[in-house]
């Protein structure tokens, strides 16, 4: 069976989904439960985590039962990340951490060198990172080097909605970099963008914006699921070279090609 | 009827919701002895609606809520100022109603902001809704007839027709002075347990005919949670702004709404927590700098009071009335406590009633 595997645990979707900026918790969990995913993020940073004061809201998202994956979203220091990362594992019960850390404040780019410098005290220290990256093949390069095993390159900036802003830079990730699971996380604003990250052989996809702030967000949580499984199925299947002439699909006997003329 | 048989209630809890039930029990059945209790100080309330802005706004929330919402705020609009000339008749303490409209801005690099704002309203609003123009682009010069100021630094915005606020700092004292002037015991700085329809301070049972949990956050209903809000309350003289304003940003909405005497309350922050710890260093800069970006005098505004608070909400942010035999817990009004109370309060009456109503979503017999 296909599945997607992320440190040992194994996955039949690939849809990674995040959880804010629903118009109601309710609606957060109907969207979640339509995209079919199996992997949640969420952000603790602005709930005051050393008081556990936003229990009501995370126990909400643990009743979903899918493997948490608590982010470090707006800290902009190796410091800070680390230690919402620490706070994380002992809140949620997980080392699985989606490493953030900002590098400015308009685009919210990662910055590459304070990523790759908390990846590499938060994997000392037993955590799984996922880290969230460009599409810069050396910065994720290095995070391998780091001892990181996913990536989560950016399609474009979080939530802009742009898609796959630079294939090029993609392609050459998923070619340079074979045997590692990569997710396309952020700036996917619509289905067909996920179908065609899958399509380019990504593994998975991580979305937020897409679905919470569409008009329905539930819908195009559906829309995410089917489009990200038409992906995964047309990667799989290998799909036909693309030619010049045109090829009739239905036999062509009775039409003489001498009739040709160029 | 429910309502024959009852002759002592209990009100718990003396917010907007409480002292506007209490209000409306003692106008409609002068027989009945209400008693209404509060964990803290009426005259300092710190009840969700103190630290509210007091806006009115249905078009701008149905932007993240469901249609409902809506129709119940546009009701509102007609009832509130209905219900303010009485209150103020009887209590001659006038509540500040400004039904102008409001003005929604963003950055010019953030105009995406304002055509995804209008998208969520055309795909909620029916077309007989959008034939009457709810909303209307408004160009520089548009802009600047309805705000001077603002034109200054925006080359365009949205205007919603049909949204008012309300001073709500007023209303609350107003209704305070009603509860006071009349035949109602008030029970306050006592936090009190509901078993049935009694209510307990400590040991001291009290029995009622009929209870009232208005507790909010405070209430112990299932599946309620907290949502925290902060805000600041600026004095700015320089500053000249009619209308509430939302402004739009990538990662918040920010509202400022006019308050008598030069006062601007600006708030933005929805934190799914029940932290009541003071104001975060990033939301104040986050609200100071919106403040400052809707208008440069706003730097030299004084900053009067600094205010968090928690909103009550159920799973659906929706508002609920639960009943439990001689209990009704009303709960959820959410961000959209001046919004929605109107209609909440005529639904209560009319479950009281036994009447029909349309709101058969929000009534749950437990």
């Amino acid at each position: 069976m296909d599945q997607l595997k992320l440190y040992g645990q194994s996955f039949s979707s690939r849809i990674l989904i995040g959880t804010a900026m629903y118009p109601s918790p309710q609606i957060m969990l109907d969207a979640i439960k339509q995209s079919g995913s199996q992997i949640v993020t969420l952000s603790l940073r602005r709930q005051n985590p050393s008081d556990q004061s936003g229990q009501d809201f995370w126990q909400l998202i643990q009743k979903t039962r899918c493997q948490l994956l608590p982010n470090t979203a707006g800290c902009k220091t190796v410091q800070e990340a680390v230690t919402l990362a620490k706070m994380s594992r002992e809140i949620f019960n997980t080392d699985w951490i989606k490493l953030e850390v900002v590098g400015d404040d308009y685009n919210l780019q990662p910055d590459p060198f304070l990523t790759v410098e908390a990846a590499k005290i938060l994997i000392k220290d037993g955590f799984k990172v996922l880290p969230f990256s460009t599409d810069d093949l050396v910065f994720n390069l290095r995070l391998l080097d780091a001892g990181c095993q996913v990536l989560m390159p950016w399609g474009s900036p979080i939530g802009t909605g742009k898609g796959l802003m630079n294939p090029y830079a993609l392609q050459t990730l998923r070619e340079r970099i074979k045997d590692v699971p990569m997710i396309i996380d952020a700036g996917l604003g619509k289905p067909s963008d996920a179908c065609l990250a899958l399509e380019m052989g990504f593994d998975a996809v991580l979305l937020n914006t897409a679905v919470a702030k569409a008009n329905d967000p539930v819908l195009m949580s559906n829309g995410f699921n089917l489009a990200v499984q038409a992906g995964r199925h047309s990667f799989l299947a290998g799909k036909i070279q693309t030619k010049q002439t045109a090829k009739a699909s239905t036999p062509t006997i009775g039409m003489p090609f001498w009739h040709q003329t160029s | 009827m429910m309502i024959d048989s009852i002759k002592t209630v209990a009100v718990v809890g003396a917010g907007l919701l409480g002292r506007m039930l209490v209000w409306q029990l003692s106008n409609k059945y002068p027989d009945i002895q209400i008693t209404l209790f509060d964990k803290g100080n009426l005259r300092h309330s710190k009840s969700a609606a103190n630290t509210a802005a007091g806006m009115i706004s249905p078009l701008s929330e149905l932007s993240v809520s469901e249609r409902a919402i809506y129709d119940m705020g546009i009701n509102a609009l007609k009832q509130w100022p209905l219900w303010l000339d009485k209150i103020q008749q009887q209590t001659n303490q006038s509540v500040d109603y400004q039904a102008t409209g409001s003005i929604v801005l963003a950055h010019v690099l953030d105009k995406s902001e304002l055509i995804q704002f209008q998208q969520e309203l055309d795909f909620k609003l029916t077309k007989h809704d959008l034939d009457s123009k709810p909303y209307q682009w408004l160009d520089k010069t548009q802009l600047q007839n309805k705000e001077a100021q603002l034109g200054q630094n925006f080359d365009e915005g949205l205007f919603l027709n049909d949204e008012a606020y309300i001073d709500n700092r007023a209303l609350l004292s107003a209704l305070l002075k009603f509860i006071e002037q009349s035949n109602i015991q008030v029970f306050e700085n006592k936090p009190c347990k509901i078993k049935g329809s009694s209510v307990l301070i400590k040991n001291n049972e009290m029995k009622f005919d009929f209870v009232f949990d208005c507790r909010g956050v405070g209430s112990n209903i299932k599946n309620l949670r907290s949502v925290r809000g902060e805000v600041l309350h600026v004095y700015c003289p320089e500053v000249s702004i009619k209308h509430a304003i939302r402004f739009m940003h990538p990662r918040y909405k920010l509202y400022i709404v006019p308050k008598p005497n030069d006062v601007y309350v600006i708030g933005a922050t929805e934190i799914e927590s029940n932290d009541t710890s003071p104001i975060s260093l990033q939301s104040m800069l986050e609200l100071g700098s919106a403040l400052y970006a809707v208008h440069p005098a706003f730097a030299e505004a004084r900053i009067l009071e600094i205010d968090t608070n928690l909103r009550p909400a159920m799973i659906d942010n929706n508002p609920v009335i639960q009943l439990d035999n001689n209990k009704m817990s009303i709960n959820g009004l959410y961000r959209h406590g001046f919004l929605l109370l109107p209609e909440v309060l005529n639904t209560i009456i009319d479950v009281l009633e036994n009447k029909s109503h349309q709101y058969n979503w929000m009534v749950k017999n437990v």
